[in-house]
């Protein structure tokens, strides 16, 4: 009998309603473990090469992980998965809550959607039986009207809810899934597959989770993480949700403001945590069993227009990208606006991004009043922003345009454009700088998804002579702080090193704020001792590490059949042009410091010189079939 | 003699100062006092990230501080 995880899967086919039970077998959840490096297994499998990312033939798979349900913090997560309507590339999305923990208790430990409903429909899974419901009613409510509908025609308040919101209905490029209203699969679109696949959501019952192998083991560990939240560097978090690191990012000349101008931002100080926790912050919230605590919830009006609990609160990201990005210092309009995506299902991250991409556009001249059908698309302008969000989400106005992402809007409006696009494979650059944190910049380019901050450890954790965490880190074998803004071969090291412990998270599905390298709540020996406690298996870090390299290399498979390349590991070109003001006044990521640092990952990889995996690699890592897939 | 410095304090350092004071103080200190001893002062340890004086970062923790000094101090945070 397996630990932790069901050792099911649930393939549903859309087109004809037919559901199959799998069982792959212990070998298999221990070879990939859940996540991103299930999902990329089964996209990799199932899909045919050149699939349209919005046509029925993309194969969408909401996987958890081995560990997820199991009482102790930060293993609630789902994975999203499948090729990104946005980048063409694979797409990755995680979110927690309290809906992937049920999930587990409904009895699977992936679902995998094929095909297109005819209809809308909705998934309801519970205590293992799962039906395709009509959803033809829920077609074009908001996310909070949806999930309540759902609890109230299944008569229990306990069902939990992911959907995909209007947006995902109108298959914006950068639509996502949402649970409890206010937990978001953010990135790459996996809403808009949703939506293409007539799809509205799956909602989700279980009465009994597996049983983990050694509760005694895991309660000391969780009793371990409530003693010593208060001294972990996460506990920031606890006190000031994500947007605790929003006032150092500013001092450093690390927040991108106005379209990435400059990094440094003079209205910050109405944006940080800390005031955000002074003014409109109602309560902390959780995810299942978590004891940090960092969600947000917030209670505020912005011009006549309430800003309700139910939708949570705005993230770091957010505050930047509907801030900053767009020079808004209004803390009530970017909580109004992180409403509106929660609401209608948008990512925070690429609808702040296109705005901002678009006000610049504006102010230089290369779209008018008569493109935005008359919204003074300036920066600064609040209330423009929100007006962008709410035509985006509903692909109406100018919005309508903008719903194709900055890369494709660029593309369309020529050479100008496309060097104020600040885009990695059409995938808008998250809010922390290349410029200030030179690996990431690398990590930025070559990630498969695109660019993200969430795939790597930044930079400061291994810079100067901060020796806040170097025990944890020694345990990658990472002993040598580098230089600040260094990108030399240690220092390519510690991203790759990290990249593949990120990845394993992201695998085993573990939140990446409560494990990690350096900060976390818990290290990577502490990931360890957890996933033997759930799941019984003697494992290593050097077994884990594994997970999450052979994740890495399915990515980088599936996009080397897309037919991407070295090519596209590039970095947009406005960051090779000088910030303006503040602390990173003059500073610039070259492309030629990009191309040398991808010659030492890409050998560090074991890929070839186009970012290609070898097939003695993919034979190292034991996924020598992916090498047939790809027609090495 | 005595001197005053403004700090404002971010993260968990808000702890240090009372709540209403929602991270912001004037602090006397002695004249000719240095970052050191207003850290110690104000009971701040472990995991410094940053410190800036007068908008410039300031690794520096004997430097010696003025009358009017504004002081800014950052505990190793993180977000996303």
């Amino acid at each position: 009998m397996p630990y932790g995880y069901t050792g099911k899967v649930l393939h549903v086919d859309l087109t004809t309603g037919k559901m199959e039970v799998e069982e792959p077998g212990e070998g298999f959840f221990r070879k990939y473990m859940g996540g991103s490096a299930l999902g990329s297994y089964y996209a990799l499998k199932l899909m045919p090469a050149g699939t349209d990312a919005l046509g029925p033939d993309n194969v969408l798979v909401l996987s958890l992980g081995v560990t997820t349900g199991a009482a102790i913090s930060g293993q609630s997560r789902v994975t999203a998965t499948a090729k990104s309507p946005l980048t063409g590339a694979i797409g990755d999305a995680q979110a927690g809550g309290f809906w992937p923990a049920e999930a587990k208790g409904a009895g699977y430990d992936a679902l995998v959607f094929t095909g297109k409903a005819e209809k809308p429909v909705y998934l309801w899974i519970s205590d293992g039986q799962a039906e395709l419901r009509d959803a033809s009613h829920l077609w074009g409510k908001v996310t909070g009207e949806v999930d309540a509908a759902i609890k109230q025609e299944l008569g229990d308040e306990k069902v939990q809810v992911l959907q995909c919101g209007p947006a995902g209905e109108k298959q914006v490029r950068y639509a996502c899934i949402i649970n409890m209203s206010n937990r978001a699969n953010g990135r790459t679109g996996m809403g808009a597959v949703m939506g293409s696949k007539n799809l509205k959501a799956v909602a989700v019952r279980g009465h009994k989770r597996p049983e983990v192998a050694d509760r005694k083991a895991l309660a000391a560990l969780a009793r371990w993480g409530a003693q010593n939240l208060e001294d972990s560097g996460v506990y920031g978090m606890t006190l000031n949700g994500t947007a605790d690191v929003l006032g150092y990012q500013n001092e450093v000349g690390g927040l991108p403001t106005r379209n990435w101008e400059s990094g440094s931002f003079e209205g910050y100080e109405a944006l940080t945590g800390e005031v955000m926790t002074d003014t409109i912050l109602k309560e902390g919230d959780t995810c299942y069993a978590c004891v940090v605590r960092c969600k947000r919830v917030v209670e505020t009006e912005w011009q006549g227009h309430k800003v309700e609990p139910l939708y949570g609160g705005p993230e770091y990201e957010t505050l930047a990208t509907l801030g900053s990005y767009c020079g808004v210092s209004d803390l009530d309009a970017v909580a109004y606006a992180n409403q509106l995506c929660n609401m209608y299902g948008l990512d925070t991250i690429s609808a702040g991004a296109t705005v901002a991409f678009a006000m610049d556009c504006f102010e230089q001249g290369l779209i008018g009043l008569e493109d935005t059908g008359g919204v003074d698309l300036r920066f600064g302008n609040a209330e423009a922003m929100v007006q962008m969000v709410e035509q985006i989400a509903q692909r109406e106005g100018f919005g309508n345009v903008l719903a194709e992402g900055t890369g494709r809007v660029a593309r369309r409006l020529g050479p100008e454009a496309e060097k104020l696009a600040v885009v990695v494979k059409n995938h808008d650059l998250p809010a922390h700088m290349p410029e200030v944190k030179r690996s990431l910049g690398l990590i930025y380019a070559v990630n498969p998804f695109g660019a993200d901050h969430q795939s790597s450890e930044h930079d400061p954790a291994y810079e100067g002579d901060f020796d806040g965490y170097r025990e944890r880190l020694a345990q990658l074998d990472l002993l040598e702080q580098q230089p600040e803004f260094s990108l030399s071969p240690e220092k390519i090291r510690f991203a790759l090193y990290t990249e593949q412990f990120y990845s394993l998270l992201d695998s085993i599905n573990v939140c990446q704020f409560v494990y990690g390298p350096a900060w976390h709540l818990y290290g990577p020996n502490q990931l360890v001792e957890m996933a033997r406690a759930v799941t019984g298996w003697d494992l290593s870090l050097w077994e884990l590490m594994k997970v999450g390299e052979r994740r890495l290399n399915l990515m980088r498979a599936f996009n080397t059949r897309e037919g991407f390349g070295r090519e596209d590991d590039v970095l947009p070109p406005k960051l090779a042009k000088p910030r303006k003001g503040g602390p990173s006044e003059g500073m610039t990521f070259e492309p030629e410091e990009l191309e040398r640092a991808k010659d030492i990952y890409y050998g560090m990889c074991g890929w070839d010189q186009q970012g290609v995996p070898t097939r003695a690699k993919l034979e190292e890592l034991s996924i020598d079939w992916v090498a047939e897939a790809i027609g090495l | 003699m005595t001197m005053t410095v403004h700090v404002k304090l971010y993260s968990r350092f808000r702890r240090h100062l009372p709540k209403e004071a929602q991270g912001e103080a004037n602090v006397e200190l002695p004249e000719g006092a240095t970052l050191a001893r207003l850290l110690d002062q104000l009971n701040i340890s472990g995991r410094v990230q940053l410190v800036s004086v007068n908008d410039e970062p300031e690794p520096d923790r004997d430097r010696i501080l003025q009358q009017g000094d504004n002081v800014r101090i950052f505990p190793f945070v993180v977000g996303g």
